[in-house]
């Protein structure tokens, strides 16, 4: 029986062409008005209509032309009955006893041949017959649903039901009780024939075509279904006569319903009651489902065939009826109508009732079937009670309970708990309704570790997002510790994540990754993202106006979740405590105002300074675990705490702080061990090169040099430890280059202060003063003209010793004088110029005319011998390698090749350019009197 | 007895699921709208008579068509013969209105009419009754840029309608069934003889009905 394509094709082409030659002979017969012929070549097309040779698209396709060829038909049948009427009418007005033209045709196609053609010319006259007026329309329908009996062979049998409905459908009587019922009888009556055919289709053939029969069975699905189309239309269409009581919803409830799903559930057929039951969620009103919910679910589902998918069925109707709700609310929007009924507030309970007698009934419920099935509750309670949790809650509490207690659950079984989790995250605006889902994270926990990081970093996301349904929105604080611990225990998946240790796959390049702590660890760009994420999540924790509060709130997170992985502090300790650290100086500013205004509160400085103790703990966990590679970047924290501790007047918590600096530059920084990390390939000639120690002495001489409420003597003590540091450098240039800037902290240049403050390092001095007075008389005189002239108004209070920054520079001199390297020895020279004119500049007696004259003379002596030294070693070099640089023997201005001539014009440039500014300045400013350029 | 020649019009309205095919044509024929969606299963028509320039009168026989495929399994033998073709978009829906070129190539591929070039087309955004907040986002430039797009070609008139508060359906169909016609005529013209033969049929029955069947 098995045809192959090819045959089929050429079988439908003959069919095809054939159908077109008779129907064209049929029109002709009509144009000749001849009708038997006509009706001869009709029935001869019809014909074609018994192979058993096509496909169900095939036979759909020769269907067609013949649905339109009898159309034609039925036009030219109509309107000779008419006007035959007419005639009669016209003639004999009285008379009753002619039959019309179309009952005697109706009753002469009966003897047809074959019984497919003389069912089709049957319809197709009867239907016609049934068009006109006064046609006994209920005996034709019955008459010719019982014909259509007589067509046992599934696909013709299906077709010929089919276009009994397709053109019946406009003749339906329904206008009157009694009509609607018989109507709905007929319709029902076909669809119950339809779908026995279709389900008997199944079983014919050989075993072997089963496959085949499937696949045939579902193209010709529609035709059964289009019964349930019409029979919707009609109880659409039909208002209910006269009676009162009519209730659409309660007809259906009543009549339709039982009939139609007893059909269903008997046929005991897979595609059948899949496909059936799809379409009878699709094409009836939500008002009808309502109604017959519980009968669907409990009675209806429960009692299908054991393999079908129970939660596609379910998840159709959860979706029509979140679709409705949507339309009924936008309705309600629009035109403020009362909201649903309560019947279906209740939903969610209806349903989690069908799923407990289901999970009884089928205890064997595989777990994607549970997680559909769950997903599509949680969509359902979501959409019509979306302030009810419980609901949620009970979803979650049951999954957690009953289903992810298996030993061996799946990937795929873990995913679908995934997909359970991410639906309410996706669905609520704000991530804090999570919270009052209590099972939410026991459920949670129950997955494994790599599940659990997609629903957290879903979680984070949902935090940090900005953006709320196309709307930019502010973000959500978190400001109590329910909130934190809601959010934070999702974060500890992540924050326990630990980066890669170095090994193959990675260094072979099959992960992308990036290389930490000196190439000894690898890490993902996205473990770097997530530690990002959780210092943006940091950020949110934030009590409003109550900056105290934060700071507890931060040092508890840290303590009960962010060290639970002390290899990943460094990702997000910075951010926790510069977080901390601003708090901290918002409540000091506030407390030093109110001591301005004579307020004390002893408490409160009690709490900032115990405050900073906490905050120094953190930071010395940071530096416990990570001083090795992370000195840096330690050290510039404790430096930022110092400067805010100095600024808040907090002087002994200060100077721990710097001394807790100076620990970290004896441990880690003094042995400049990271080559890797600065600018260490830069030439010694660049100011801005330098190893890690000496970039780590400037730091701190940086922050120092900004600090104001040290007593005179602590400050010198630091000053000095830090200027130590920088002179005992290992490398020449970078001990010469810190010295001369530490220099700068002997001398302040500015007050940094607050007007009408006073300055703790200067007031000690001058108590110093009054005590020791000689010398610090001496000090006066000689090193601080300037301040001993302000010293009355005591407007401007500055920190100066002019001798020790004579020292330093004198100490950077000799350092430069000992490089080995003349070059470099000159461009050191001319960089201590340059600060020896700052402090002129600032007043600095001990860096006179006459000290400058002398570092000049110095300079260009220097000059002079390089220029010698670099003629005659020029000329040698020229003989030695002779293509190189000819011609630039004797032309100095020439640009020259080699490096060290470049640097060497670079210096006197430099130099050059700093003369002329020395005689610019005597010019214009004055300054510089007595320096001979 | 005027002009009584009545001539069939074949019109396919296609559409993704959702945009409101069902409900125009329920409109245009039955002049009714539900707020109930229900899905259209298979392929099923309208038949409507209307006057179209003034005195000639047509039957449109409008099909309707399932947008979820799912409907659709027998396959779109219905699209043979069509004069005219609707293609509908939802003004809610962007995709719905990205699916159109997809809608019409599957329609040309399907039919099989015999002037794919010059084949009749309309474009219908439906549901303009609903609040411009939920319409997509300059929908004009869009529109624009679809119908102008030379690849595309999609350069057909364009309908905007609410089957709800039935607005511009009138309008549209009348535009459709003016270019059916054309269409049709066309066909005829050129030697569909099938349609030859079928517009000789009629005039011929309504000229001499005296000789009719005598059996």
């Amino acid at each position: 029986m098995a045809l192959s394509a090819s045959d089929q094709k050429a079988i439908l082409q003959s069919c095809i062409s054939s159908i077109n030659h008779e129907s064209n002979l049929m029109k002709q017969s009509l144009n000749d008005h001849k009708l038997l012929p006509a009706l001869k070549h009709c029935s001869n097309f019809l014909n074609e209509l018994r192979t058993n040779s096509l496909s169900p698209k095939q036979y759909y396709e020769i269907y067609m032309l013949i649905f339109d060829s009898l159309e034609i038909l039925s036009t030219y049948l109509l309107n000779s009955h008419n006007s035959k009427q007419n005639k009669l009418m016209k003639a004999k007005t009285s008379e009753e006893t002619q039959t019309p033209f179309l009952a005697d045709l109706y009753e002469i196609v009966q003897y047809s041949g074959n019984i497919i053609p003389r069912l089709y010319l049957m319809i197709v006259i009867g239907t016609t017959y049934m068009s006109t007026k006064g046609a006994p329309s209920k005996e034709l329908m019955k008459d010719m649903i019982e014909m259509c009996h007589g067509v046992q062979h599934p696909i013709r049998g299906l077709f010929l039901r089919y276009y009994l409905s397709q053109r019946i459908k406009n003749l339906l009587p329904f206008s009157t009780a009694a009509d609607f019922h018989d109507t709905v009888e007929f319709l029902i009556a076909n669809f119950i024939e339809m779908n026995k055919l279709w389900v008997r289709l199944q079983h014919q053939g050989h075993s072997s075509e089963r496959e085949l029969r499937y696949q045939e069975r579902k193209e010709l699905k529609i035709l059964v279904g289009s019964n349930l189309v019409r029979l919707s239309q009609i109880i659409d269409d039909y208002k209910g006569d006269e009676d009162e009581h009519y209730s659409s919803t309660q007809f259906y409830h009543d009549k339709v319903f039982p009939t139609i799903t007893e059909q269903i559930i008997q046929c005991r057929d897979h595609l059948a009651q899949s496909y059936l039951i799809d379409v009878l969620i699709q094409i009836f009103p939500d008002d009808f489902h309502f109604a017959t919910l519980d009968e669907l679910l409990n009675d209806v589902f429960l009692n299908l065939n054991a393999t079908m998918k129970k939660s596609e069925l379910v998840a159709t109707l959860i979706e029509r009826f979140i679709s409705y709700k949507n339309y009924v609310v936008d309705l309600s929007e629009d035109k403020g109508k009362a909201n649903t009924s309560n019947d279906v507030e209740k939903l969610f309970g209806r349903f989690w009732a069908f799923y407990l007698k289901l999970n009884k009934q089928e205890p064997e419920l595989p777990a994607e079937e549970h997680s559909m099935l769950l997903q599509s509750f949680i969509s359902l309670s979501l959409t019509f009670d979306p302030d009810n949790f419980e609901n949620l809650d009970v979803v979650y509490k049951y999954a957690t309970n009953e289903l992810t207690n298996q030993e061996n659950t799946s990937q795929e079984q873990e995913e679908m708990w995934v997909q359970l989790l991410s639906t309410p995250i996706r669905h609520f605006t704000s991530i804090k309704t999570l919270f009052k889902l209590e099972f939410f994270h026991e459920f949670y926990l129950k997955l494994n570790k790599e599940f659990q990081r997609k629903i957290s970093l879903a979680i984070v996301d949902k935090t940090l997002s900005v953006e709320n349904e196309g709307n930019i929105r502010e973000p959500e604080y978190l400001s109590n510790t329910p909130e934190i611990d809601g959010i934070f225990k999702y974060l500890l998946v992540l924050i326990k994540d630990k980066p890669v240790k170095v090994n193959t796959a990675t260094d072979l390049g099959v992960m992308k990754t990036i290389k930490i702590n000196n190439g000894e660890k690898q890490i993902t760009p996205e473990f770097i993202e997530t530690q990002e994420k959780i210092c943006k999540i940091i950020h949110l924790v934030e009590i409003p106006d109550d900056p105290l509060k934060t700071i507890s709130q931060l040092m508890y997170i840290r303590k009960k979740y962010l060290n639970k992985e002390v290899g990943n502090l460094i990702f997000t300790y910075p951010t926790l405590i510069s977080r901390i650290l601003f708090k901290l100086k918002l409540v000091g500013y506030v407390n030093l105002e109110q001591k301005k205004r004579g307020q004390n509160d002893d408490s409160l400085d009690l709490l900032i300074t115990s405050n900073f103790k906490n905050l120094s703990v953190i930071i010395d966990e940071l530096y416990q675990h990570h001083q090795e590679y992370s000195a840096d970047v330690i050290l510039n924290i404790y430096l930022n705490v110092a400067t805010v501790a100095d600024q808040l007047r907090q002087e002994s918590i200060c100077y721990e702080l710097f001394t807790q600096c100076f620990v970290v530059y004896e441990e880690n920084l003094i042995l400049n061990s990271h080559q890797y990390k600065y600018y260490t390939h830069m030439s010694p000639h660049d100011v801005l090169g330098g190893s890690l120690a000496y970039q780590s002495v400037v730091a701190i001489a940086n922050v120092l040099t900004k600090t104001r409420f040290f007593t005179k003597e602590n400050y010198e003590n630091l000053i000095t430890k830090v200027t130590l540091y920088g002179s005992k450098l290992l490398k020449k240039q970078d001990q010469c280059r810190s010295v001369y800037y530490c220099a700068h902290l002997w001398w302040w240049s500015e007050t940094l202060l607050p007007p009408g403050e006073k300055t703790a390092t200067i007031e000690s001095s001058s108590k110093d003063r009054k005590q020791e007075k000689e010398e610090t008389e001496d000090k006066q005189e000689h090193s601080d003209p300037e301040k001993a002239a302000h010293e009355d108004d005591e407007e401007v209070l500055l920190y100066r010793d002019g001798k020790r920054v004579l020292e330093c520079l004198q100490k950077s001199l000799r350092v430069a004088d000992s490089c080995m390297d003349p070059y470099l020895s000159l461009k050191l020279f001319i960089e201590i110029l340059g600060r020896c004119l700052i402090f002129n500049i600032y007043g600095n007696g001990y860096v006179d005319a006459r000290y400058i004259n002398g570092l000049i003379d110095l300079i260009k002596t220097n000059i002079e011998n390089l220029k010698d030294d670099e003629q005659e070693g020029g000329g040698e070099e020229e003989e030695e390698e002779e293509q190189e640089d000819k011609d630039t023997k004797e032309d100095d201005e020439e640009e020259e090749e080699e490096k060290e001539a470049v640097l060497f014009k670079q210096s006197q440039k430099v130099f050059e350019r700093t003369l002329n500014y020395i005689s610019e300045q005597q010019e214009t400013e004055g300054r510089f009197e007595g320096i001979i350029v | 007895m005027s002009s009584r020649k009545k001539t069939l019009l074949k019109v396919i309205i296609l559409g993704d699921s959702g945009v409101g095919k069902t409900s125009l044509m329920q409109q245009f024929v039955n002049n009714k709208f539900s707020h109930q969606y229900k899905a259209t299963i298979g392929a099923d028509f309208l038949t409507k008579e209307i006057i179209i320039d003034n005195n000639k009168p047509v039957t449109l026989q409008i099909w309707d068509t399932a947008g979820q495929e799912r409907f659709q399994s027998l396959g779109v033998a219905f699209y043979r013969g069509a004069d005219c073709c609707v293609l509908c978009f939802d003004v809610t829906n962007e995709k719905s209105l990205n699916n159109l070129t997809s809608w019409k190539d599957e329609f040309l591929v399907q039919s099989n009419v015999s002037n794919p070039q010059d084949f009749p087309f309309i474009i219908i955004g439906n549901k303009i009754d609903v609040d411009d907040s939920k319409k997509i986002p300059s929908l004009q430039k869009k529109l624009h840029n679809i119908t102008h797009n030379q690849l595309g070609g999609l350069n057909y008139p364009v309908f905007e309608t609410s089957a709800k508060d039935s607005i511009n359906v009138e309008a549209a169909f009348e535009v459709i069934a003016k270019m059916a016609l054309q269409q049709e005529e066309l066909n005829a013209a050129s030697g569909g003889d099938v349609n030859d033969d079928y517009n000789d049929a009629i005039n011929i029955h309504l000229d001499g009905e005296s000789s009719g069947c005598g059996c």
